[in-house]
């Protein structure tokens, strides 16, 4: 397109100044978190935009045991979810994507509507679940109830990004004698790895968030994740509500996301638009 | 041993026939093409030999021994595709070795095959580069190489050179001419290119449909080709085909043509006939028969030209001839053949031969 040269400076204004509501808009609430967590005592409720700079809701929240506890317990169950769901995901990745049989179309939608009920319709029958396998107040519980909305995903990305590998590929590799196995092991998973990445990360991402079922299955503190963890946090008396502690709590909770995020952001999106365009 | 045996071998997807019962004997050592236009199923037949496609009906069998349920691997067989399908995660080294790595041979052994298959392909200086970093000629010598560590009696090529360019497709011709030559395993081979069935088959078979229209050495299909479409499919350019009618007259069988009758020796068959003629077989100016003609175009090819010459009812055909004509476009002029070079088919295709010949 052909601009004068004030079009063409009015247009870039234009951008810019799209980004930076956009911006404004998406990074706001972050940052009043992070200013609002490095203030102390009354200063929180004055509206001042610069941060004072005080750590001492830091020093609170990482000397609370039962916090450090449920940091643990949040990692430990977001790991073991992301490790089981992509284990399985490949799996039936492979079969849905490499092998024809009977019945696929409907399984890949079986696995899209299960995905599409809302968490709280599943809670009750899940509770009854989980109290029946005797998981009730187990981390167990959560990575158990958490494959419920990772696992589908895996499976629809996995499938189409297992699908879009050249079959001539995987056909070289029976001719050199590999087994399924070794076909998946050494030949796919090497070639998957930005699609391993982005729905591994994305998997961690809605474990380590996710609020309901760490409220409902969960019993005890010493079993608790951190954003549970950090709606129970409770100021020293009923009248006091510790702002401060609990934005200190979700800026450290908040971190390893964000660096996760940094440091893979090159394969997310590839990972996640490879399956869709072939070729 | 290790020739192959197709013995009425059929493929069917669901109602649809590709393989319609063919019948094949491949020798020991022998390099045999499959050629044929896109659908004729040539890859599909290559691929019911490798294992990778179940074979509906017949047998196959590999030194004597039916494979019909052996698994690819166990068939003792090395496959080149197509897209080279090389392993994009691994460098050229391992993707020589990794058959032999599936098979846990000891390292030792791998590396001293590896190196010598990448000394033969002259790949040896870049073991340690991804397939992403070769060029397609390149990709293409590994991916021979791939089939060759693996020290087979039986190489199959799906279209191996179809995606590289015209100068490397001879080069990598001659090169797989060069390895038969060397390693003397039996060869199948799949292309769509005449000139690569041509130049390295000791034997061609041409499909059509799903069926053997012919097998013969490239000469036998060339000199004899034993219907139409084999003649056409024979050939660069194409064989002319001129509609005709041959009648019995006595000791003779007259060929009436929209330019004129031409006495034959004695055919036993009449009716309408296709006179075939190959464009390097017409003969500007002379001939035992002759055809008047107007000069449509002249493509001179630097030591040859294609002179494109309309006929008869205005049918177009082609003449090969030697250096640069002195005709031009617009003028008339004769054209004519020798009645040995000449082919004839009956109105179902098949070629027709002379009484007694």
């Amino acid at each position: 397109m052909v601009r004068s040269a004030t079009g063409r400076r009015l247009h870039r204004i234009a951008i810019y100044g799209l980004f930076a509501v956009v911006a404004l808009y998406t990074l706001f609430p972050f940052y009043w978190m992070i200013a609002s967590s490095l203030k102390s005592g009354q200063a929180i409720f004055d509206v001042t935009f610069l941060p004072d700079l005080k750590f001492n809701n830091y020093e609170a929240i990482l000397s609370d045991g039962v916090f450090l506890r449920s940091l643990l317990n949040s990692l430990v169950v977001a790991a073991s979810v992301v490790a089981l769901s992509l284990g399985l995901a490949i799996a039936a990745a492979y079969a849905l994507g490499r092998i024809d049989f009977r019945g696929r179309s409907p399984i890949m939608f079986l696995f899209l509507a299960v995905s599409m009920f809302p968490q709280i319709a599943l809670l009750s029958g899940l509770f009854e679940m989980i109290r029946w396998l005797g998981l009730y107040n187990t981390l167990g519980s959560l990575i158990f109830a958490y494959m419920i909305f990772t696992l589908p995903f895996n499976i629809w990305v996995l499938t189409t990004f297992m699908r879009s590998l050249p079959r001539q590929i995987e056909e070289a590799a029976i001719m050199d004698g590999c087994s399924p196995l070794r076909i998946v092991r050494c030949i796919f998973l090497p070639m998957m790895g930005p699609a391993l990445i982005s729905t591994g990360l994305l998997a961690f991402i809605a474990s380590w968030n996710e609020f309901l079922f760490a409220l409902t299955f969960i019993l005890t503190d010493e079993n608790r994740t951190v954003p549970v963890a950090i709606a129970l946090i409770s100021g020293s008396s009923r009248y006091e509500f510790p702002y401060g502690a609990i934005m200190a709590a979700s800026t450290i909770v908040t971190v390893p996301l964000i660096v996760m995020a940094l440091l893979f952001q090159k394969y997310i999106v590839s990972g996640l638009t490879a399956g869709a365009v072939k070729g | 041993m290790s020739g192959i045996d197709l013995i009425n071998v059929v493929k069917r997807f669901g109602a649809l026939t590709v393989i319609d019962g063919v019948d094949l004997a491949i020798a020991e050592g022998e390099f045999v093409v499959f050629v044929g236009p896109s659908g004729c199923g040539k890859s599909t037949l290559l691929r019911m030999i490798a294992g990778l496609e179940e074979i509906s009906d017949g047998e196959l069998r590999i030194a004597g021994s039916r494979m019909n349920e052996t698994p690819p691997a166990k068939r003792n067989i090395a496959m080149v595709f197509q897209s080279y399908a090389l392993y994009p995660h691994m460098n050229v080294e391992r993707n020589l070795g990794f058959a032999l790595e599936t098979a846990r041979l000891p390292a030792a052994e791998i590396r001293e095959r590896v190196t010598k298959a990448a000394k033969f392909l002259k790949i040896d200086h870049l073991l340690d580069r991804r397939p992403a970093q070769l060029s397609g000629g390149q990709q293409q010598r590994v991916a021979i190489g791939r089939a060759l560590v693996r020290q087979q009696k039986l190489f199959l090529f799906d279209e191996p050179l179809s995606n590289l360019d015209a100068d490397l497709r001879m080069e990598m011709r001659v090169e797989i001419a060069r390895i038969h030559r060397e390693v003397k395993a039996t060869t199948v081979y799949v292309t769509h290119d005449q000139m690569e069935a041509m130049t390295l088959a000791d034997r061609i078979v041409v499909l059509k449909d799903g069926r053997i229209a012919q097998v013969g050495t490239p000469m036998e299909l060339y000199e004899r080709p034993a219907n139409r479409f084999v003649a056409g499919f024979i050939g660069s350019p194409r064989m002319n085909f001129l509609p005709g009618m041959l009648v019995r007259e006595g000791e003779e069988s007259v060929l009436s043509l929209a330019g004129g009758r031409h006495r034959l020796s004695a055919h036993d068959y009449a009716g309408d006939v296709s006179l075939g003629i190959r464009p390097e077989d017409l003969i500007l100016g002379g001939g035992e028969a002759t055809l008047e003609a107007e000069v449509l175009l002249v493509e001179p090819l630097g030591g040859e030209s294609l002179v494109h010459l309309n006929v008869g009812d205005g049918r177009s055909i082609v003449a090969k001839a030697q250096g640069r004509p002195e005709i031009r476009p617009g003028a008339t002029t004769v054209v004519g053949w020798n009645h040995a070079r000449a082919h004839l088919f009956d109105k179902d295709e098949r070629a027709l031969n002379p009484r007694g010949a």
